[in-house]
C-alpha cells in the first residue's frame, strides 16, 4: 500500500513539476485535508517524499525543452539545457538531468541518514555574518554566467537586485517601492518573474522571430541517450552537485536556488570545456539539477532533528507533522522510529520509481519539440497564465507576470543574460537581511562580516572566485614572457 | 433520437416544477414561518476565505475549523477553504469588503485584522467587517538555549537595564507578537523598547538562530516546547495570564513573576460587512456548538491551542481593546503607517 502511495506522491510531484506555478509546497499543503482523513502519518509523509523529489524531477523537463522554468531552482538549468535542445541533444539532456537527479537524491538521502546529526550543528553555526558571506559567494557565480560579457551579467544580476528591493522589508518592516499597490506589498513573486522572464518573453522572442527563420523551430531531437562521452562529462558535475546541494539544503538560511547556481560556477570553474558553457555543455545541466535535487534531501536534516524546516516545502511538512498531532523537535525519531525510517525508505524507493518513470518519459517528452510553433506558444502563454494565477488568485501577479516578459524580451534582443536576474531577486532580499541582521548585532560594526573564521573564508573563496580569471590570465603572460 | 431526448429532459422539467410548486404551495399553507428559514440556511456552499499561504498558522487554523463544522454536522452544506494571501491579509480584507453583504462568505484571521492597517496603511480592519466569533488564542514563550548564560528573567532583566540596545532577541517578523510581547516586557522593566534590537525572522529560521547562539533570547510560539523538552532550550516565560496546563504546567508566567506582560494571538472568524442578522446568528450559535465537540477539544489539544471562545459584544469589545493596545505599542516601536 505504502508502495502505491510512493508511485501516486513521484508521479503527481513529476506533473507538479513539468506544470509552471504550482510547486511542491503548495501541493502538499492542498493535499493536506485529504490525506488526514484518508492516510495514517506513515503512508503521508511517503506520499509527500515522492512529491517533494518529483518536482525536482520534473522541473527540468520544460526548462530544457521550451526554455521555461517554472520554479527558480531550474533557472540554471535553462542556460544549458535549452542550449543543449536546440543543438539536438534534448534528449541527453533530459537523461543526464534524470540520472543525475536519482544519483543526489540517492546520496543525499544517505547522507540524511547517517549524518545528519553532525551537520545540523555545523549548520546551526551559521549566522548572520556566515549566511551574508554565502549570498555574496553565490552572486560571483554570475561571472560564469555572462557567456563572455561580463558587464552584461552584473547589469542583469543589479536589475534582478533592484526588482527584489520591492515589497516590505524584512527587518524594519517598512514598505518599499509599492506605490501603495497592495499587490506589490509582498514583493515580486520569484515564480511571477521566473515564468516571466522565460517563458513569456520566450513566447515574444519566438513571434519576433517566425518570419524570419521558417523551419528554425523543427530541430532535431537527435539521439535519446547519452553518449559515452557524455557520461563521462556528466560523472563528476553529479557527484560534486550533489555535495554542494546537500550541504547548501541543510542551512536552513539558504535554498535550492542558491545551490544551482553554486554548482554552475564550479563547474565553470573547473570545466575543461569552458567555452561550451552557455552554448550547451551537459556540465552545465548535470551538476545543477543534482544539486536541485540534492538540496531537497539536505532540506530534511534541520526538519527531522530540530523540527526546523529548511525549505517552503519542509515547512509545510513541518505543518503536517504537527497536523497529525505528532511532536516534531529532537525527540522525533525517539519518539517516532517508524514515521522517520518509513519517510527515508520511501525516499529511496521514490528515487528509483522517479528514475524509471522519466527515462522512458524522455522519448515523449521530446516530441513536444515537433510541436509546431503555432500551437506551442499558445500553449506556453496558456500554461504559464493559468499557473500564475493559481499561485495567489490574482490579476495583479498577471499584469506583473506579462509586464516581466516584455523586459525579458527587451533583455534578451540585446542579450542580456536572464538567468542573472532571478539569482538578483533570490538573493536581495536575503543578502539585505543577513546584512542588516549582522549590523544590528554588532551595533553596527561592520568588522562583524569579517572577524568570524567561516564567514571570513567563504568571503575569502568569493573573492578568488572573482579574481580567478585575471590572476590565471596574469600567471599565462608571466609564464610566455 | 434528439427529439425524443429533448421531449424527456422537457417533461421532467415540468414534473421538477410540478413538484416544486406543490412542494411550496404545502409549505406556504403550514407556514413560511421565521425557524424554517433559518433551518435552511446555508443553501448554497460556504467560502471560508483565508488570507494567507497554505500551510501557515492561520490557514490550518481555517482548515481545521470548516473540517470540524461539516465532520460534525453542525453546518451541511460544504465550507470551502479559499486562499486570498498577500500584504499581511490585507487582500483577504478587501475582498470582504467587496463582496458585502454576502451570506455564503466567511474569513479566518488573526490579530492581523487590527495590525497590518496600522502597519501598512492599509484601508480594511476589523471595523469594516462583520466579527463573528474569536475561535482560540496561542501564546508566546520566551526561551534561550540551554548554554545560555542567562538562567532567569531576572537575568535577563538586568541585561536590558543595563544596556537594552546591546540585547539581540530573535524571533518571527516586525509587528508579530514575539515582536510585540518582548516590546512589553522591555517597556515593563522600564526600558526603551524602540531602541531594543528585534531580529526578525520567517518560518522556523529563528530557532535556528536561537539554537545556534545568534541571539541571545528568542520568542516562539508553544511548539517550541518540542525543543525544551529534549533539552536544547530552556523558557524563561510564557504569555498568558495564568499557566497552562498539561506539558506547560512548569512554565511560568511573566505575571507570577512580577512582570506585567500578557499577550495572545487570536484566531477569528468574521463575515463581510452587512452580513444579514439571522446568518450572523446562525454562525455564532454554529461556532459556539463546535468549540464544545470532542472533536474539536482533539484538536485544541493536538495543535496547543487554548479555546479562548467569543462571541457578539464580548469579541467586538477585545477587538476594541486589541486596536488601543496595539496602536500605542506600534507608536512606540515607530511602526504605526502615518
Amino acid at each position: 500500500m505504502n508502495l502505491l502511495y510512493a508511485l501516486f506522491g513521484t508521479v503527481l510531484g513529476t506533473a507538479i513539476g513539468v506544470l509552471p506555478g504550482i510547486g511542491p509546497s503548495l501541493a502538499i499543503s492542498l493535499l493536506l485535508p485529504f490525506t488526514y482523513k484518508l492516510v495514517d502519518p506513515v503512508g503521508a509523509f511517503i506520499l509527500f517524499g515522492g512529491i517533494f523529489y518529483g518536482a525536482m524531477y520534473g522541473g527540468s523537463t520544460t526548462t530544457i525543452l521550451l526554455n521555461t522554468p517554472g520554479e527558480s531552482s531550474s533557472v540554471v538549468t535553462a542556460i544549458d539545457g535549452y542550449r543543449m535542445a536546440r543543438r539536438g541533444r534534448a534528449g541527453a539532456a533530459l537523461a543526464t538531468a534524470a540520472i543525475g537527479s536519482f544519483i543526489a537524491g540517492t546520496i543525499a538521502t544517505f547522507l540524511l541518514m547517517i549524518l545528519a546529526q553532525p551537520l545540523v550543528e555545523f549548520a546551526l553555526k551559521f549566522g548572520p555574518s556566515e549566511y551574508f558571506a554565502l549570498m555574496v559567494l553565490s552572486l560571483c557565480t554570475v561571472t560564469a554566467i555572462g557567456g563572455g560579457v561580463p558587464v552584461k551579467a552584473a547589469f542583469s544580476t543589479l536589475l534582478g537586485l533592484a526588482i527584489g528591493t520591492v515589497g516590505i522589508e524584512n527587518t524594519s518592516g517598512q514598505l518599499r517601492f509599492t506605490f501603495g499597490q497592495a499587490a506589490l506589498f509582498d514583493g515580486i513573486g520569484v515564480v511571477v518573474a521566473a515564468i516571466g522572464l522565460f517563458a513569456v518573453s520566450e513566447v515574444l522572442f519566438g513571434l519576433g522571430n517566425l518570419r524570419k527563420q521558417t523551419s528554425a523551430r523543427l530541430i532535431e531531437a537527435g539521439s535519446l541517450w547519452m553518449t559515452k562521452e557524455e557520461w563521462r562529462r556528466s560523472v563528476f558535475p553529479w557527484l560534486r552537485g550533489s555535495m554542494i546541494g546537500f550541504i547548501v539544503g541543510v542551512l536552513p538560511g539558504a535554498g535550492a536556488t542558491i545551490a544551482t547556481f553554486m554548482s554552475y560556477g564550479i563547474e565553470r570553474r573547473v570545466s575543461s570545456h569552458k567555452d561550451e558553457f552557455g552554448h550547451g555543455a551537459i556540465e552545465g545541466v548535470a551538476g545543477p539539477e543534482a544539486a536541485n535535487n540534492a538540496s531537497a534531501g539536505g532540506a530534511l536534516v534541520p526538519l527531522l532533528t530540530l523540527g526546523i524546516p529548511g525549505s517552503a516545502t519542509a515547512a509545510v511538512m513541518l505543518a503536517a507533522f504537527q497536523g497529525y498531532g505528532i511532536n516534531t523537535g529532537p525527540l522525533l525519531l525517539q519518539k517516532h522510529p517508524d514515521l522517520v525510517w518509513g519517510l527515508i525508505a520511501s525516499l529511496y524507493i521514490g528515487n528509483v520509481m522517479l528514475l524509471i518513470l522519466n527515462l522512458p518519459l524522455v522519448g515523449l517528452w521530446v516530441k513536444l519539440l515537433k510541436i509546431p510553433e503555432s500551437l506551442l506558444y499558445p500553449m506556453i502563454l496558456a500554461f504559464s497564465t493559468l499557473g500564475v494565477y493559481s499561485l495567489g488568485r490574482e490579476i495583479a501577479d498577471l499584469y506583473l507576470m506579462f509586464g516581466i516578459g516584455i523586459l525579458g524580451f527587451l533583455l534578451r534582443r540585446y542579450c542580456f543574460p536572464l538567468a542573472p536576474v532571478i539569482l538578483g531577486l533570490v538573493l536581495g532580499p536575503m543578502l539585505e537581511t543577513e546584512f542588516r541582521r549582522a549590523l544590528l548585532g554588532s551595533q553596527g560594526n561592520w568588522m562583524v562580516l569579517f572577524d568570524r573564521p567561516m564567514a571570513a573564508s567563504i568571503l575569502v573563496l568569493a573573492l578568488i572566485m572573482v579574481l580567478f580569471p585575471f590572476i590565471s590570465r596574469l600567471l599565462a603572460t608571466k609564464s610566455r614572457s | 433520437m434528439k427529439t425524443i431526448n429533448k421531449a424527456v429532459a422537457t417533461s421532467q422539467f415540468s414534473f421538477c416544477k410540478m413538484f416544486f410548486s406543490a412542494a411550496a404551495s404545502i409549505l406556504l399553507i403550514a407556514g413560511f414561518n421565521q425557524t424554517w428559514a433559518q433551518d435552511a440556511y446555508p443553501t448554497k456552499d460556504i467560502q471560508l476565505i483565508i488570507p494567507f499561504a497554505p500551510g501557515g498558522g492561520v490557514d490550518q487554523f481555517g482548515r481545521t475549523v470548516a473540517r470540524v463544522l461539516n465532520d460534525e454536522k453542525i453546518v451541511n452544506k460544504p465550507i470551502q477553504v479559499a486562499n486570498k494571501p498577500g500584504a499581511g491579509g490585507a487582500n483577504g480584507m478587501a475582498e470582504m469588503v467587496k463582496r458585502k453583504g454576502d451570506p455564503n462568505l466567511l474569513l479566518g484571521i488573526a490579530t492581523h485584522a487590527v495590525v497590518t492597517p496600522l502597519m501598512l496603511g492599509t484601508p480594511h480592519s476589523y471595523k469594516n467587517m462583520t466579527p463573528i466569533a474569536k475561535i482560540f488564542s496561542e501564546y508566546v514563550l520566551l526561551v534561550v538555549r540551554t548554554e545560555s548564560p542567562i538562567k532567569t528573567l531576572k537575568d535577563l532583566e538586568a541585561l536590558i537595564r543595563k544596556d537594552v540596545s546591546k540585547v539581540k532577541i530573535g524571533g518571527a517578523s516586525i509587528g508579530s507578537s514575539d515582536h510585540i510581547t518582548i516590546a512589553k516586557f522591555v517597556r515593563a522593566v522600564g526600558a526603551d523598547a524602540s531602541k531594543m534590537t528585534f531580529l526578525a525572522y520567517s518560518g522556523g529560521e529563528s530557532n535556528a538562530a536561537i539554537l545556534g547562539g545568534h541571539v541571545d533570547a528568542g520568542m516562539g510560539g508553544l511548539d517550541l516546547i518540542d525543543l525544551v523538552t529534549a533539552g536544547k532550550m530552556r523558557v524563561l516565560a510564557i504569555s498568558s495570564a495564568q499557566r497552562l496546563g498539561g506539558d506547560f504546567k512548569a512554565i511560568p508566567t511573566f505575571v507570577e513573576q512580577g512582570y506585567d506582560v500578557t499577550h495572545s494571538t487570536w484566531r477569528g472568524i468574521f463575515g463581510p460587512p452587512e452580513m444579514p442578522a439571522p446568518v450572523v446568528q446562525f454562525w455564532r450559535d454554529s461556532l459556539a456548538k463546535m468549540v464544545k465537540t470532542n472533536a474539536w477539544k482533539a484538536e485544541l489539544t493536538k495543535n496547543q491551542w487554548v479555546d479562548t471562545f467569543e462571541s457578539s459584544d464580548a469579541f467586538l469589545a477585545s477587538l476594541n481593546k486589541d486596536q488601543e493596545s496595539y496602536s500605542v505599542l506600534l507608536q512606540q516601536l515607530g511602526l504605526v503607517k502615518k
